[in-house]
């Protein structure tokens, strides 16, 4: 049973879209009408909805009549007995009873429907887990039986059925003795295990296939063209159900109930599982989550949103639209937010995540003494228009952007150099983002005289560029579709190599045999990508549209996909880009991974990243303009201190979400507190870390490569590693490096050491507003001040042993170590 | 949720593949069995060491005759005696081959069990056997055989951290946290000390001072963060500090800990005592242990008529000259860790195996050489055949698995790949190398994409 408050039936209304009225018991048919059975397999399954918001399938008791046509069983799955019509009745116990009807026809009972291969088979081998990656769809099969991927390639997996494995595999005339069936019962040892049960309908369903004659597809048979899932969407407290309905809609205008054989897959299991019956069992996180459902190659989402079912908590005024969405979605999740955030660490918060750096001195007690209304609005201005702000976000387009030279001769450095300049100039002039996108995916010439061309280099091969715009503009991961129809979306082969054909008359030129110095131009051929297995040569066609774009061979294909990307009618760019920038303020993006943006993998906030997005491309693609709409909104000045009620939320923004410093800020802000500096091969002395242009200075700095600095390998920014390992610990606690920037003479202990005309109070205060732009409490200003002592006691009991001021460079050489091991320190909160 | 790869999708992805090889009773057997893996760079000679041509015309067979063994019919070079006095304690492979001749193609072919991207370079662009051992057996933590505080995964090598990517062992996707811990210098050398292992007294000291201070001071209460770091992060400092002060792995690392005579049998060279200590490790509880065998005295002046790694190109060494200059420490260090792995009992837990880039080219191609000045026998890379050893694995030892044509050009019999090698190696460690790891694109890549192990060298019950 479960258990509702009041408040939730009140959030149920106002989620829900529908016009029908409240109280209403209503029995639900996947195809929106009546049920319609077609021949003796077929089977429905029901949903039955209290208040279009409660699912009450399995507690209604069930009755048809008559009782001769079909029979319906206690989880609302409906089995036919014979031609005719009907009428199914669901009835709801309780004080005043309520009752619901929905008419029934079952037709063609005595029509044995012929077993098709593609519609009834493969959805077998799918749901079972046969044809999944592990298991007998990898490359090269499994024990010498191989199936296409999740069933995508019907036709071969008949082939290899029927006409391999020297025909042992299907016995037509004892169905039990083939060796398919045989393995898949566990009756000859099968690695996989016994996946089916003789008396299951899926088992029947194959043997039905064998013994009827081995055909492919009957005569007549007609193709799915979608599937449905009923409900699309719900609200429901943690710990409830919800039966889900499948229907496959076909090319002959029939519809089929497929929800006991469509295959589920959960986003996150932690937040709900769907198990083989279609039934969602929703866990105990709050949030939003979806599950997929697949059945051939089509697919359908289910989102659930899950609230807390605590008391609907005040909000604070919204400041702008990101806050009334978020808000929104809050007081519907139940979910209080947490404080506003203090001052002091607004500042430091906003200084790393905008210009990434430490607040100075300076600008701390600056900070902290103005009495400005809008000092915080003023703050993030000025922080834009840092340099600091340009290298930062400058490193991390550049690692997206691939900015390597590997073991490259000195003139691939200059030309890395140059890249990373051009995208850090671009950054400091607020360059539209369209423009600076079109400058890349158009880029020609030599690398020297159009910086851009540089990627060109680095991303050599047609497919790989497509991938990579792919997945930096448009949030679209076609990598899966290179070699099968992509698993989760609706992109076939066709549509990779389509999409591919755009970049297909990239050509280089050589000069003087250095690939480095290669022109990069448009070929005057047409512009075509081979489908690797029809064969085909695909001209270029926009992911998502159904023709394909004619071109006189003049044009450079890629002027057209450039075009189309800053268009306001492409979905995908504004919205990759809001959603980048949303994850980089707020540690996790609306959508996550944030570069895989797609109907199967829904938005947290949906209409807040349709909004963002278009406020995006309405500002003129101005990026200084997002940002500071992200950062003056209440929602990024939340506290990151959970409260009593949100300190399980992931995914709700209730609070902020403190995440580590990247590499190059955590180096630099120990660099901060050290008084130490950076010295890398090819840069001035005393660069900054997150100005470093390349990948190379990561190999020789065990610092920046054990905190994860990305390889520049890859598009994605998950390259950068953010989890901790032994080797950061091994780093911080005993290598010579941190040791000497601890040491040095010209450091922050030693100056603190020497500095002895000023109280112990005043440099510990010193060294905390440097780390966390705040003065230490109480306890720790003790514990700092014990620790002084302590080494001065030891000092003067032997000071052969421990002189006075080696005494006093150590101690405070402990503190700043102690200091920058702090996860206060090391973490952005 | 880091550590497995893309959130979201790919995560229930991995679990399900993860749940899908539970379900098909592939024993993902938690052992305590261990590696250790001796890599010759620049290529062993094959027909110099353990396939030897007699037979062949002059121009192919070299210089050395082979010599029997204690097992009939199993002969190796006569530069090689004391391995055959112990031919019962090993088994050599002769038929792998792959396509990569460039050292960079073949040691990223070879380390990682795949065909690289590009067939220069070492820099890998999918990640070696000792990053994938280490991401399946060390699951977060560092811990070797659980509770003894040694690194899992080691890698002895002359130079430091870069040797990493010199040697092809780099992560790739699998990102820093999966490197090898590495051993940098020569453990015979007096002075041999090893990074972030056994600090000095009065540091420890200091380090537990600080350690003291920030529990107290790191005030910030950890249900803060949602993502786990910050509590991963304490667990390492804890780790850290173990390896850093515990006495027992310093020890392990500790070579004046052996008595003299084991040394002066292995060999006071850094081939010798780099097996000696990989023997230590997997004692102490290491779980892969690559040893890089180069140059057998590095820094140390060489003669004119040898290089310093096994690439015995005639422009670089006389390849006959080299032999006897290197053979003799090889046989020495090598046939001391057999018959040391063997008498410790240790020959069913430990699986030792020998192997190079490539093999060199069964026809001798003399020139000039750079540094001898005069025309000099050598021979270039041959990946088409090449020679591997193994040792222990619990498998039968004493035999010669397949076999290379008349002039040692190309395997005829039992003709592998250096996956197949690979896959045995997996299998003595419990590790299933179907199964799947999430690269950075969220596609799934399997340990091995073929290959499977040797049949041969299966455990014996």
């Amino acid at each position: 049973m479960k258990i509702f408050q009041k408040t939730v039936l009140v959030w149920g209304l106002l989620a829900w879209s529908s016009t029908l009225g409240a109280g209403e018991l209503k029995i639900h048919s996947g195809t929106g009408n009546d049920v319609r059975l077609s021949g003796p397999d077929s089977r429905w399954q029901l949903v039955v909805m209290k208040n279009d918001n409660d699912d009450v399938t399995r507690e209604v008791t069930y009755s048809i009549a008559p009782a001769t046509v079909a029979s319906v069983d206690s989880t609302g799955f409906v089995t036919p007995l014979a031609n005719g019509k009907a009428t199914v009745t669901a009835t709801l116990a309780g004080e005043k009873p309520e009752v619901a009807q929905l008419p029934l026809v079952v037709a063609a009972f005595k029509e044995e429907r012929p077993v098709s291969f593609p519609n009834d088979v493969v959805p077998v081998f799918t749901r079972n887990h046969c044809n999944a990656g592990a298991c007998h769809a990898k490359a090269s099969g499994q024990n010498g039986f191989q199936l296409s991927l999740l069933g995508y390639e019907s036709a071969a997996d008949y082939e290899q059925i029927v006409r391999h494995g020297r025909g042992r595999r299907v016995n037509p005339s004892a169905g039990e003795h083939s060796l398919i069936l045989m393995k898949a019962s566990g009756d000859i040892p099968h690695e996989g295990g016994a996946r089916l049960e003789k008396s299951s309908a899926d088992y029947q369903k194959i043997l039905q296939w064998i013994e009827g004659g081995l055909e492919y597809r009957p005569e007549n048979d007609p193709t799915v063209e979608r599937i449905e899932v009923f409900p699309k969407s719900i609200v429901v407290p943690p710990g409830s159900e919800q039966q889900l309905a499948v229907t496959a809609f076909f090319s002959d205008g029939t519809a089929r109930d497929i929800t006991r054989i469509a295959q589920y897959e959960a986003n996150q299991p932690s937040m709900a599982e769907a198990g083989e019956t279609g039934v969602v069992s929703i866990q105990q996180k709050t949030g939003s989550t979806a599950i997929l459902i697949r059945f051939q190659e089509h697919i359908d989402t289910f989102s659930a949103t899950i609230p807390l079912g605590a008391d609907t908590p005040t909000m604070p005024a919204p400041k702008n639209f990101i806050d009334e969405e978020v808000f929104k979605k809050l007081s519907l999740m139940g979910l209080p937010p947490s404080k506003h955030v203090a001052d002091g660490p607004f500042l430091r918060r906003v200084t790393l995540d905008i210009a990434g750096r430490l607040p100075t001195l300076d600008e701390t007690a600056a900070f902290l003494a103005s009495n400005e209304p809008d000092k915080r609005a003023k703050k993030i201005d000025e922080l834009l228009e840092t340099t600091d702000y340009a290298d930062f976000f400058a490193g991390k387009w550049s690692a997206i952007l691939r900015n390597k030279v590997d073991r490259g001769r000195p003139w691939v450095t200059r030309d890395s150099h140059a890249f990373h300049a051009w995208i850090r100039s671009s950054l400091l002039e607020n360059k539209p983002f369209d423009e600076f996108a079109s400058e890349l995916v158009l880029a020609s010439g030599k690398a020297i005289e159009n910086p851009a061309v540089n990627w060109y280099r680095v991303v050599e091969d047609g497919k790989e560029q497509m991938e990579n715009i792919a997945q930096v503009f448009l949030g679209i991961r076609m990598q899966c579709a290179q070699c099968h129809h992509h698993p989760y979306e609706r992109w076939s082969q066709d549509d990779y190599f389509s999409m591919a054909a755009f970049f297909s008359t990239i050509e280089r030129k050589e000069i003087q045999k250095l690939p480095e110095e290669d022109i990069i131009y448009h070929n005057r051929k047409p512009a075509l990508m081979m489908h690797p297995v029809t064969k085909e040569k695909l001209p270029p066609r926009l992911p998502g549209s159904e023709a394909a774009i004619e071109l006189p061979t003049t044009v450079d294909p890629r002027s057209e996909l450039a075009k189309w990307m800053r268009s306001e009618e492409n979905p995908y760019f504004g919205r990759m880009l809001v959603n980048r920038y949303w994850k980089h303020f707020f540690s996790r993006g609306l959508v996550e991974p944030e570069d895989d943006i797609r109907p199967t993998n829904p938005a947290t906030h949906p209409e807040l990243l349709e909004g963002l997005a278009d406020h995006f491309v309405e500002s003129g693609f101005d990026l200084k303009e997002l940002i500071r709409t992200i950062c003056n909104s209440q929602t990024y000045q939340l506290g990151a201190e959970p409260n009593a009620h949100n300190g399980d939320d992931e995914q709700n923004f209730a609070r902020f979400y403190p995440s580590r410093l990247e590499a190059e800020v955590l180096l630099d802000s120990v660099n901060d507190m050290t008084g130490a500096a950076n010295s890398f091969s090819n840069q001035p002395l005393g660069v900054r870390a997150i100005a470093l242009p390349n990948e190379k200075p990561t190999q020789s700095s065990e610092f920046l490569m054990m905190f994860g600095r990305p390889a520049m390998d890859t598009a994605c920014e998950c390259e950068r590693a953010g989890e901790a390992n032994l080797g950061q610990s091994l780093h911080l606690l005993n290598s010579d490096d941190i040791q000497t920037k601890l040491t040095s003479n010209s450091g922050r202990a030693a100056e603190l050491a020497k500095a002895t005309d000023r109280s112990d109070e005043e440099r510990v205060s010193e060294l905390y507003l440097r780390a966390l732009s705040r003065k230490p409490d109480a306890k720790e200003l003790g514990m700092a001040l014990g620790h002084l002592k302590k080494k001065r006691d030891l000092s003067v009991a032997d000071p052969e042993k421990l002189p006075a001021d080696k005494a006093e460079r150590e101690a405070f050489e402990d503190l700043v170590w102690v200091l920058i091991n702090t996860k206060a320190f090391m973490f952005n909160r | 949720m880091g550590s497995l790869g893309a959130a979201g999708l790919g995560l229930s992805s991995f679990l399900r593949y993860q749940a899908q090889a539970a379900a098909k009773d592939i024993a993902l057997e938690s052992n305590d069995h261990s590696v250790i893996f001796v890599w010759l760079p620049g290529g062993m000679p094959h027909m110099e060491t353990y396939d030897m041509k007699p037979d062949a015309p002059m121009e192919y067979r070299g210089e050395f005759r082979p010599i029997r063994t204690n097992v009939s019919g199993v002969e190796v070079c006569e530069l090689l005696p004391m391995h055959a006095k112990i031919a019962d304690k090993f088994a050599i492979v002769r038929s792998l081959h792959h396509e990569f001749s460039d050292h960079g193609g073949a040691h990223k072919r070879m380390m990682t069990g795949r065909p690289p991207k590009v067939p220069t370079g070492t820099v890998n662009d999918a990640p070696a056997v000792t990053n994938i051992v280490k991401k399946v057996l060390g699951s977060g933590s560092n811990s070797g055989a659980p509770g003894t505080g040694m690194p899992p995964c080691v890698a002895a090598v002359d130079s430091g951290r870069h040797a990493v990517d010199t040697f092809a062992m780099g992560p790739a996707y699998l990102g820093a946290s999966n490197t090898p811990f590495i051993v940098a210098g020569d453990p015979s050398d007096p002075k041999f000390k090893v990074d972030n292992i056994g600090v000095k007294q009065e540091m420890e000291t200091r380090l537990e001072d600080r350690l003291a201070l920030l529990d107290g001071m790191d005030q910030l209460r950890r249900e803060i963060d949602k993502s786990g770091v910050m509590e991963a992060m304490d667990d390492f400092n804890g780790q850290a500090m173990e390896m850093l002060t515990s006495d027992d792995v310093r020890d392990a690392f500790d070579m004046t800990k052996e008595n003299e005579r084991t040394r002066e049998r292995y060999g006071y060279h850094a081939y010798g005592h780099r097996a000696l200590m990989a023997r230590r490790l997997v004692e102490a509880g290491s779980r892969f242990v690559t040893t890089v065998w180069e140059n057998p005295w590095p820094g140390k002046a060489m003669p004119k008529n040898v290089t310093s790694n096994w690439d015995s190109h005639s422009v670089n060494c006389h390849i006959f000259e080299d032999c006897k200059w290197r053979l003799p420490n090889y046989d020495q260090a090598l046939s001391a860790l057999i018959e040391d792995l063997y008498d410790r009992g240790l020959d069913k837990k430990v699986m030792l195996v020998v192997a190079s880039d490539f093999g060199h080219t069964p026809k001798i191609n003399p020139q000039r050489g750079n540094k001898s000045k005069v025309v000099q026998p050598g021979r270039d890379h041959w990946p088409q055949a090449m020679s591997v050893l193994v040792s222990g694995g619990g498998a039968q030892m004493g035999q010669v698995i397949g076999a290379t044509d008349s002039k040692g050009e190309h395997p005829v019999e039992r003709i592998m790949t250096p996956n197949d090698l690979w896959a045995t190696v997996y299998s003595h460690l419990g590790i299933d190398y179907n199964d799947y790891i999430m690269n950075l694109e969220g596609v799934p890549m399997q340990i091995l994409p073929f290959g499977k192990p040797i049949e041969e060298l299966a455990p014996m019950a």
